[in-house]
C-alpha cells in the first residue's frame, strides 16, 4: 500500500489532517501540470486551489481503486481548460508565453536547448503534447498517462511515439541533435 | 538509439525542472480545504426516498395533471367524433392507441426542457441532490406518471373494445418505447437548446409515421403480441436502460467536470 492509499483510506474513514497530508504531497507535482496549462503562476496556483477544491467536494464519489492521480489530473486539466475560457486567454500565442518569461518565472530557466525542447513541446498537437508532458514532465508511466487521458494504453503508445517523432525531426532541422 | 536521446534529454530538460512552491498558498490551498471539509459535514444529507417525496410535491403532480387532461381530452374528443364506430374498428383503435402513448409522452418535453433550457440543472442540484439523481428522479416520475396513464389507456380499451388484450397492450408499448428512445438519444447527444424542438420534431415525425402507416400498410395494425414483437419490445427497453445509465454517468462526469 502506498503512501497515497494510506491517506485516502484515512480520509475515507473522516481523519482531516490526511487531507493536508494529501494535498502537501500532490500540490507540487499539480501545480507542476497546471504550469503547462495556464499562461501565468498566479493563474496555475488558482486552478491548482480549485483542482483540490473539487476533490474534496467530489469525494465521496469517488472510488478508491488505486487511481486518485488520474481522478486529479483529469479535474486539474478540466480546471485549467475552464479557466483559460472564462478569462480568455486562448488568444495568447506561445510567443507571448515565452516573452512573459513563464520559465523564469516558475523556476523553468534553463539552457538554450531546453528552452528549444520546451517551445517545440508547445508547438506540438494538444492531443500529443498531453502525453508528453505527463510522460515526461510528470514522470508518470505510459499506462498512468492513457488513464488520466481516458484512452487505449494502445493510444497513448502511439500519440508518444508520434510526439517523439515529431520532436526529433524539429531538433534535427534545428542542429540541436 | 536517436529516440534512447530524446528520451534522454527530455527526461533530463525535466528533471531539471525545480518549481519553487508558494508555502503562503500552500497554506491558503488547505485552508480553502478545510472549509469546504466543515461545509460538508454540515450539510444534512437525505436519503433519495425522501428527494424524490420532495421533487414529486415539486413538480411530480404538474407531470401527472397534465398527462391526466391529455388523456381525457384525447379521449372525449375522439369518441365524440367517431362514436361506437370508432371504438369497433380495430385499425382505428390500435391507432388512436399508438398516438396516444406518443402524446402522453409528449406532455414531459416541458418538464424536461425547462432546466435545460435555463441551465436549472445546477442550480436545483446544487440546492437538493446530484444532477444525476435529480435527472432520475424526473425520468422516474415521468415514467410512473406514463405507466399509470397508459394502464388507464390499456383498461379502457380493454373494457370498450372487442380487440384482444395482447394487440391493444403491443399498440400502447411498441410507440411509446420507440419514442422513449428517441427522446432518450436526443437528450444524450444533441444541445440543450436543441432538445425542446428536435424531441418535439422527432414525436410529430413518429405520429405522421404511424398515421402513414396506416395508409400504406393497414396490416400494421391487425397485429397481435406475438414473440417477435416482444423481442422486439425487449430490445428496445434494454436499449433504453442503458441510454438512461449513460445519462447518469455524464450528468455525474458533467458535474465533477470529468467531460
Amino acid at each position: 500500500m502506498t503512501r497515497e492509499d494510506k491517506l485516502i483510506k484515512r480520509m475515507e474513514s473522516g481523519d482531516r489532517s490526511a487531507a493536508e497530508e494529501l494535498i502537501r504531497l500532490l500540490y507540487p507535482e499539480i501545480l507542476r501540470y497546471c504550469l503547462w496549462h495556464a499562461p501565468n503562476r498566479s493563474m496555475a496556483e488558482d486552478a491548482v486551489q480549485e483542482t483540490f477544491l473539487k476533490a474534496v467536494r467530489y469525494f465521496d464519489r469517488y472510488i478508491h481503486k488505486g487511481k486518485f492521480k488520474a481522478f486529479l489530473y483529469q479535474i486539474a486539466a478540466n480546471t485549467c481548460i475552464d479557466m483559460r475560457r472564462k478569462k480568455s486567454f486562448s488568444d495568447i500565442s506561445i510567443e507571448d508565453l515565452t516573452h512573459e518569461s513563464i520559465y523564469h518565472e516558475t523556476g523553468f530557466d534553463k539552457t538554450e536547448s531546453d528552452l528549444a525542447l520546451r517551445q517545440y513541446i508547445e508547438l506540438l498537437p494538444e492531443e500529443l503534447r498531453e502525453v508528453v508532458i505527463l510522460r515526461f514532465s510528470q514522470d508518470l508511466t505510459i499506462r498512468e498517462t492513457a488513464e488520466i487521458l481516458d484512452i487505449p494504453l494502445r493510444t497513448a503508445q502511439s500519440r508518444l511515439r508520434s510526439a517523439l517523432k515529431q520532436l526529433k525531426s524539429k531538433l534535427k532541422e534545428d542542429g540541436t541533435v | 538509439m536517436m529516440d534512447s536521446n530524446l528520451n534522454r534529454q527530455l527526461k533530463t530538460t525535466f528533471s531539471h525542472t525545480d518549481i519553487p512552491i508558494s508555502e503562503e498558498h500552500l497554506q491558503e490551498t488547505v485552508f480553502s480545504v478545510n472549509i469546504e471539509l466543515n461545509r460538508k459535514s454540515s450539510i444534512n444529507r437525505i436519503p433519495f426516498r425522501s428527494f424524490l417525496i420532495l421533487q414529486i410535491r415539486h413538480m411530480g403532480w404538474k407531470i401527472w395533471a397534465i398527462q391526466g387532461i391529455l388523456l381525457a381530452l384525447i379521449n372525449s374528443v375522439l369518441i365524440v367524433s367517431f362514436g361506437k364506430y370508432y371504438w369497433g374498428t380495430q385499425r382505428y383503435v390500435a391507432e388512436l392507441l399508438c398516438f396516444s402513448s406518443i402524446l402522453v409522452l409528449m406532455t414531459a418535453l416541458p418538464f424536461i426542457h425547462r432546466p435545460l433550457r435555463f441551465k436549472m440543472n445546477e442550480v436545483e442540484a446544487a440546492t437538493w441532490f446530484s444532477s444525476a439523481r435529480l435527472l432520475l428522479a424526473k425520468l422516474l416520475i415521468i415514467g410512473v406518471g406514463d405507466l399509470l396513464i397508459l394502464g388507464g389507456i390499456l383498461y379502457t380499451t380493454i373494457l370498450k373494445t372487442s380487440i384482444n388484450a395482447s394487440g391493444v397492450i403491443l399498440y400502447i408499448i411498441f410507440p411509446f418505447l420507440l419514442a422513449c428512445g428517441g427522446l432518450l438519444f436526443l437528450l444524450e447527444h444533441i444541445p440543450a437548446r436543441f432538445f425542446l424542438p428536435g424531441s418535439t420534431g422527432m414525436c410529430v415525425a413518429l405520429l405522421l409515421m404511424l398515421f402513414m402507416t396506416d395508409r400504406i400498410y393497414p396490416a400494421f395494425y391487425h397485429q397481435t403480441f406475438s414473440l417477435a414483437w416482444g423481442i422486439v419490445c425487449l430490445g428496445l427497453v434494454v436499449c433504453n436502460i442503458f441510454q438512461i445509465s449513460r445519462i447518469i454517468k455524464r450528468s455525474a462526469f458533467a458535474e465533477m467536470q470529468l467531460t
